[in-house]
């Protein structure tokens, strides 16, 4: 079948009934994919807006990568707002969103694997994470995001994600292991392998062993 | 490794936001994207039910299609509509109206997409919904993506007023509640916020300069009534008290920067641009040192680039207000002007400088577009 015009494209569409968020009050991401699927822009590009922060510095972390990161950003939004219909809980959006980007970038750093395996060489990986740092940072802790970043550029891709999921952006090991697509025995082996390396080189927090 | 422990998690040190440039930039994208994609699905199905010979001609009329111009319906690259309105027909049913006195320019159009820019005026638009082509207008601060509708923008300096019969307009802005709104038809929508919008002596100097701004002349003849209306905002009152040659007049006498700037402002924001030109050029020559220099020769390359049409006293002006200085919220717009100036004045050498330059600095910039188009990259 041929795709259909957007409703709000399509002169003869019947008039839409959108629902209304009440007045003053900030619409949620369920309210915001329930009008993007009937066709509101506005909606869309709200849901986008409301999650492109988390999403992008997600991506460039975890490619290390600015431009690669954008790619990936943009494929994760097109997928994500073309198959909102298959979204069972409109409220796990943005959850659902970071599973879509995480395997936007598995599938980036699988290809850069594949071309350094053919000789093809790529752009050079970028310090991303001193980078991101925040003006609060000190100059002790931009001097370890440095070293940070050395580490982790020097890992295995499997280790690095793992270990940047757990540690930088904070998920929980179930959810390292669901976005990794894998068990959770194996993110905990290659969280630990990692943590092993990286403590020799950069002062961490103490956190308690997984 | 020194005493200091990074936290866990290590985001608790790292920024949360991205630049608004890159935000934009990744947003195009996307919208391209699934454009494609879904030109890709439509032709798709036409091929599975064409027979072997239609295939191969569909096939051939696709891959002379892509990067074609507009053709017939092709915009001039720059409108200045001048004492009578102009009117274009665009092609697939879209019209475009742009009023006297306005003054469009065409920063891109394919078969894909039409990006322009209003600088000054009224346009009004009227595009049919299903058309292949995405529009976008940029107004300074402000840009419109236009859904297919009957629609008309008006930009006075930094103030636009969108105002949509039919369809839906979705604008977006750093001045725009929520960075993007949608108008459907019926609605309004007013942005100000861009500095040209804003009477030069009310601007803030930047305190890193060490100086601060003198204050307005305290001598103890009375005020002006023409600078008291100014102060009110009033301008068409002040150039009325001003009478015949009395900018002029004010121009020569004053030596006060305060009051020099707002006889810039009374000329500006009244609809005499010629009479701004003296007291501006009187700031930036014998007040170089004052911080308010550099924003004196930013207005007076502005006004001679938009308003007065001349290029190259436009970029000489330019480069002095850069040179000088300018507070740096406003030095990529100058930088970015500067591009324009140039290539108008048809010195593509120092346009194609000034436009590197600019992409070295501002690799994200929100000017990018602009910059490519007065002086694309090699």
């Amino acid at each position: 079948m041929l795709a259909r015009m957007p409703p709000e494209q399509d002169p003869d569409a019947p008039a839409r009934v959108v629902p209304a968020v009440p007045v003053g009050r900030e619409a949620t991401d369920a309210e915001l994919v329930t009008r993007a699927l009937r066709g509101d822009r506005w909606a869309e590009e709200m849901l986008y807006r409301r999650h492109v922060d988390f999403v992008a510095g997600l991506c460039t972390r975890l490619l290390c990568h600015a431009a690669d990161a954008e790619d990936a950003v943009q494929d994760a939004f097109v997928d994500a707002l073309e198959q909102l219909d298959s979204l069972e809980r409109p409220e796990l959006f943005r959850r659902w969103l970071a599973r879509i980007a995480v395997h936007k970038a598995h599938r980036r750093l699988r290809r850069r694997k594949l071309h350094r395996w053919l000789g093809l060489h790529g752009s050079a990986l970028q310090e991303v994470l001193l980078g991101y740092a925040s003006d609060c940072a000190s100059p002790e802790q931009l001097a370890e995001l440095k070293h940070l970043d050395r580490v982790l550029g020097g890992m295995p891709d499997d280790e690095r994600v793992a270990w940047q999921l757990r540690h930088v952006e904070g998920y929980r090991l179930e959810d390292v292991a669901e976005l990794c697509r894998c068990s959770l025995s194996t993110v905990k082996r290659r969280i630990n392998q990692a943590d092993v390396a990286i403590r020799e080189h950069v002062n961490l927090e103490q956190v308690s062993h997984e | 490794m020194n005493d200091v422990e990074l936290p866990i998690p290590v985001s608790r040190v790292l920024k949360a936001s991205e630049p608004e440039a890159r935000v934009q930039r990744i947003w195009r994208g996307v919208a391209w994207r699934r454009a494609e994609r879904g030109r890709r699905n439509g032709h798709r199905m036409a091929l599975l039910v064409a027979s072997a010979l239609t295939l191969v001609l569909a096939v051939v009329v696709l891959v002379r299609q892509r990067g074609e111009p507009v053709g017939t319906a092709a915009i001039p690259s720059s409108i200045d509509a001048g004492r009578d309105g102009r009117e274009f027909d665009l092609g697939q049913g879209a019209r475009m109206r742009v009023e006297a006195g306005a003054r469009l320019d065409v920063l891109d159009q394919s078969t894909r997409s039409v990006s322009l820019a209003l600088r000054r005026g009224l346009v009004r638009f009227d595009i049919q919904p299903g058309g292949s082509r995405q529009w976008r207008i940029d107004c300074g601060a402000v840009s419109i993506e236009v859904v297919g509708t009957r629609f008309s923008i008006e930009r006075v300096g930094g103030r636009v007023r969108i105002e949509v019969e039919r369809g839906r307009v979705l604008v977006r802005g750093e001045g725009v509640a929520d960075h993007v709104q949608a108008i459907d038809g019926g609605g309004r929508l007013v942005v100000s916020g861009e500095p040209d919008a804003v009477p030069l002596e009310s601007l803030s100097v930047d305190v890193d300069s060490g100086s601060q701004p003198s204050p307005p002349s305290s001598s103890p003849r009375s005020i002006a009534p023409w600078l008291v209306a100014a102060r009110d905002r009033d301008w068409k009152r002040a150039w009325e008290a001003l009478g015949a040659s009395g900018a002029a007049k004010e121009a020569a006498r004053s030596d006060d920067v305060a009051e020099l700037l707002s006889l810039a402002d009374v000329a500006r924001l009244s609809g005499h641009p010629n009479e701004a030109v003296a007291p501006l050029e009187r700031v930036i020559r014998e007040h170089a040192v004052d911080p308010r220099a550099a924003l004196a020769a930013f207005a007076l390359g502005r006004l001679l680039l938009d308003s007065l049409g001349n290029p190259p006293r436009a970029a000489a002006a330019l480069e002095q207000a850069i040179a000088l200085r300018l507070p740096a919220a406003l030095t990529e717009d100058a930088q970015a002007r500067l591009v324009e100036a140039y290539a108008r004045a048809g010195d593509a050498a120092r346009a194609h400088t000034s436009a590197e330059t600019y992409r070295s600095r501002y690799p994200d910039g929100r000017r990018l577009a602009q910059v490519n188009h007065w002086s694309p990259r090699e």
